[in-house]
């Protein structure tokens, strides 16, 4: 009987319905999508990697000065390798996924100068040049495609699935025979569907292989997949459960536009302004001041803060007074104005913490909100990995400050050994398995919740029979 | 006639408990959406007199020390309010909110209130401007999906006109049904914005503010006809409600939500965003042009010696130095300049490709007008960043004058006070007024309005084309 279906439907759904130019739009979507991050992607590792290098070269020049003057070999100048001139580069790399999905990332900094000359409102310099027009109008990515794009084209191709027997009045008919209803939709909705969803795969799968950088991509790509899967399943599900609640195709239409604009844009909209409202971060204004007011009111105070210091590192002596004195107060000011923000720092890390834990409990709200969070999650471009790089930036900068504080306000050198026991920065990032581990939960309940509803349309499809 | 087939039109629609529930939604979700443009706009603007307070406090009480120390910690320029933002906050949240002012240096914008947003704040907000752009249109046209293809559907096209009705009397009454409605719900809605926007806004009291809420009223106004008439052509060219529903569904998912991403996504292909670093490394090479010229130094010593007739610079009735620091100012100007117009060019650039998309759906040109009347748009940003940099340029040039002019024999060790410090003006810039903007957005402008001719052209052939087809001898 199926067979018969499935005949029925190449014939009115492939040849004279709207299989072809909805296979032949999502896959141009998704091929555009991918070229365009690919593209965004290899600008940013090329740029990424192009800083790195310049930055260790400046350092391996500073780590040959100081071996010249340790062996005596030139007549030390104060500038010459001295400490505050140490830079190591701090960098977001993209992730092995990230053509993707852009997500935060084309927003946040993605790299950094770990130097004492920087303090925590300068660590990331200037990176604010982009046209914010262009910002404001975000990607379009692969995680568009599979969050908005996706949905739309199957509700385009699933809302009239019985409507051609219902306005004949041949349903009851059709009905009459052996074939259940339930069977005559579920089999329609797995043959649109899946063409869809086989053209959407594949395509992704081409682009995880052509634009295949190493790493752990296959292992996010399995993630991304799992919840894009998930995703497809509720909404196939759910159109089920439209047609099986509304006897017109229109009605059908009307509902299952309703449930994706509710679920797709206005939830989502609703629930990050309630969230942004429920924890505001601090003022990146107040961040300002304080910072300002630390630098100023070390200015002020700096001979006070010098003698401080040295008093608390009574091991120093004082070393070359060539050197320029304000070396020594950029220094303070800068540690100064560290340790002044770090309330507001940490308070901007709670409140990120509150956004994060109720988005945690109001994705359930919205499956559309569970995929765009994963989805954003397995190519690396979610808020938290920016956060992360940022904090760990932030860290590392503090341990430098540690090491070379001392020698910079007793204006001395650090030797050759202390240097090279610096660590240049690393990011930390969180495994692939991590990434699967926290996704876990809510591809399970995305399958529980189509289960149900597929459960319930089901049910109400099979007494239809009754109705028709 | 046609205020018959108008009065019937409404009246099935307010029968329609789908529109209802709908309707009811989005007007719920513009009120949230106010209440928290307002709370937002109030926020920022507590913040940003705060820090300008403390901007001005640390400045002041700096105590007594050189000039040009002063100018490298200098003040911050603050972003004024813009005057709609809780309407539409447009590109502000993605465009930094202060300039430092530093001396030999020509900032960017920093802080950008986007970076503070939450994991969804790229993926959709939540603004009014969004609401009546991109959820107001599926209204319309689920409102009007069935306008002429029900009644051809249903039969009872051919009845009206075998009653006598003509053909414009019935397109004026289905276009007159469907923008009587949607002007009736949307004034509503306006004025609920309006009203708030007047309370809340603390420039809203002048001329400038009212202007700009009245030609933000025209614009949606404008995109909402151009809905209602390309809907009303849409469904007739279809015999049924349901395919003429899907068709416009189609429409609305491309053109309100699908278009305007993808088209800004297109421009940053073609021109992409600048590497923040290439633009970084150019504006210290700016910075430093003075510098690394050392035949240009030695042209103006001789300059600077032969204009004071003296021999040597110890000889110079002003400080050598701070007159120095004056002229690398100077000479950095222009470089600046060459940096950040590149940078206007490649933003133009990206918008004029953005714009191209606009003749494939008017929700384009409409978002930029919506923006660009509110005062959220990057037109506005400029003007504060250029306000800014001209402010930077006197307030570095009083401060290196008086190191230069008063130093006398102290030199480098020469120390003001607040007496210099309260001479550095305040950065006071309202936004600019809508009429000395408006030029700018002509060609948006322009591009509605021929949306809204084509839109009614089309409609009018498009009911021509279903009432020959329903009646072949009409």
């Amino acid at each position: 009987m199926s067979a018969g279906i499935l005949y029925h439907e190449r014939l009115n759904f492939i040849v004279r319905g709207p299989a072809l130019p909805a296979v032949l739009l999502i896959v141009f979507a998704i091929v555009y999508a991918g070229w365009s991050g690919d593209r965004w992607r290899d600008a940013q590792t090329a740029s990424l990697a192009s800083f790195e290098a310049e930055a260790f070269e400046e350092l391996d020049e500073w780590r040959d000065d100081l071996l010249a003057i340790e062996e005596g070999r030139v007549e030390p100048s104060p500038f010459t390798a001295n400490p505050m001139s140490i830079l190591f580069p701090a960098v977001l790399p993209p992730s092995s996924l990230a053509d993707f999905a852009v997500g935060h990332s084309d927003l946040h900094p993605v790299s950094g100068s770990l130097s004492t000359w920087r303090n925590l409102s300068t660590v990331f310099g200037r990176y604010q040049f982009d046209n914010p027009a262009s910002l404001a109008a975000s990607a379009f990515d692969v995680a568009v495609v599979v969050v908005l794009v996706l949905p739309v084209l199957m509700i385009a191709v699933s809302f009239d699935i019985l409507a051609g027997e219902r306005s004949r009045g041949s349903l009851a008919m059709v009905l009459s025979t052996p074939l259940r209803l339930p069977r005559l939709v579920w089999t329609r909705l797995l043959f649109r569907n899946g063409l869809l969803w086989l053209a959407a795969v594949l395509t992704m799968l081409a682009l995880v292989v052509v634009n295949d950088t190493g790493g752990d991509r296959y292992a996010r790509f399995a993630v991304w997949l799992a919840v894009s899967l998930a995703y497809g399943l509720f909404w196939l599900t759910a159109i089920a459960f439209c047609v099986a609640r509304f006897r017109s195709a229109t009605n059908t239409a009307a509902a299952m536009v309703g449930l994706w604009l509710t679920l797709a844009l206005a939830l989502p909209a609703a629930i990050a302004t309630l969230a942004e409202a429920a924890y505001p971060t601090p003022s990146r204004l107040a961040f300002l001041s304080e910072v300002r007011e630390a630098q100023g009111e070390t200015n002020r105070n700096l001979a006070k803060l010098t003698e401080g210091f040295l008093m608390d590192h009574p091991e120093l002596s004082v070393g070359d007074e060539a050197m320029p004195s304000y070396y020594r107060a950029a220094f303070l000011s800068n540690q100064a104005a560290r340790e002044s923000t770090r309330p507001i720092v940490d308070a901007y890390d709670s409140a990120r913490a509150g956004r994060a834990q109720t988005l945690r409990l109001a994705q359930y709200l919205s499956p559309s909100i569970i995929a765009q969070r994963l989805l954003v999650a397995s190519a690396g471009a979610d808020l938290d990995r920016q956060h992360r790089f940022q904090s760990q930036a932030r860290v590392a900068l503090d341990q430098l400050a540690q090491e070379i504080g001392p020698a910079v306000v007793s204006r001395n050198r650090i030797s050759l050994d202390e240097f090279d026991t610096l660590t240049p920065f690393t990011f930390e990032d969180r495994a692939a398995a991590d990434i699967a581990a926290d996704a876990f939960v809510p591809i399970v309940f995305l399958l529980v919740l189509s289960l149900v509803i597929g459960t319930l349309a089901h049910r109400r499809l099979d007494s239809a029979v009754l109705r028709e | 006639m046609s205020g018959a087939i108008v009065d019937k039109d409404i009246l099935i629609l307010r029968r329609e408990s789908l529109m209802k529930a709908l309707l009811a939604v989005v007007l719920a979700l513009l009120l949230v959406s106010l209440a928290a443009g307002m709370q937002r706009e109030q926020v920022f603007d507590k913040e940003k007199a705060a820090a300008e307070e403390t901007d001005k406090a640390v400045w002041m009480n700096q105590g007594d020390r050189n000039p040009h120390s002063a100018a490298h910690f200098s003040r911050y320029a603050f972003r004024p309010a813009s005057p709609l933002a809780l309407i539409d906050p447009g590109t502000n949240d993605f465009a930094g909110l202060a300039v430092w002012m530093e001396a030999h240096y020509q900032d960017p914008a920093v802080f950008r209130r986007a970076e503070d947003g939450g994991e969804l704040s790229r993926y959709t907000q939540l603004t009014p401007a969004f609401l009546l752009l991109t959820a107001a249109p599926l209204l319309v046209f689920l409102m009007m999906s069935a306008s002429i293809a029900g009644e051809r559907e249903d039969g009872t096209l051919r009845q009206l006109l075998a009653a006598g009705v003509s053909g414009r009397e019935f397109f004026l009454g289905k276009l007159w049904a469907g923008l009587k409605l949607t002007i009736a719900v949307f004034a509503v809605a306006f004025v609920l914005l309006a009203g708030f926007a007047l309370l809340t806004t603390p420039v809203a009291t002048d001329g400038d503010a009212v202007q700009r809420l009245v030609a933000l009223f025209v614009v949606f106004l404008l995109y909402l006809a151009i809905c209602v008439a390309a809907a009303l052509g849409v469904s007739a060219l279809f015999r049924t409600r349901q395919a003429a529903f899907l068709a416009l569904a189609g429409v609305w998912v491309l053109s309100a939500v699908l278009l305007p991403r993808f088209a800004a996504d297109v421009a940053t292909s073609i021109h992409p965003q600048p590497d923040a670093r290439e633009v970084s490394r150019q504006l210290g090479a700016a910075s430093n042009i003075f510098y690394t010229d050392k035949e240009g130094r030695q042209q103006i010593e001789e300059d600077v010696l032969r204009e004071y007739e003296v021999a040597t610079v110890e000889e110079l009735p002003i400080n050598y130095g701070a007159y120095l620091l004056q002229i690398s100012e100077e000479l950095s100007i222009p470089e600046f300049e060459r940096v950040y117009s590149g940078l206007e060019d490649r933003y133009s650039a990206q918008d004029g490709a953005v714009r191209w998309f606009s003749l494939l759906t008017p929700a384009i040109a409409a978002a930029r007008l919506s923006a660009g009347v509110a005062g959220t748009d990057r037109v506005h940003q400029q003007a504060f960043t250029t306000a800014a940099e001209l402010h930077r340029r006197d307030m570095i040039k009083l401060l290196n004058d008086d190191y230069m002019f008063n130093a006398g024999e102290a030199g480098a060790a020469y120390t003001a006070d607040a007496a210099l410090w309260e001479q550095f003006e305040d950065f006071e810039h309202g936004p600019p007024r809508l009429a000395a903007v408006s030029g700018v957005y002509l060609n948006d402008a322009l591009l509605l309005l021929a949306w809204l001719v084509a839109a009614l052209v089309f409609a009018r052939l498009a009911v021509g084309r279903a009432i020959r087809h329903e009646v072949p001898t009409a």
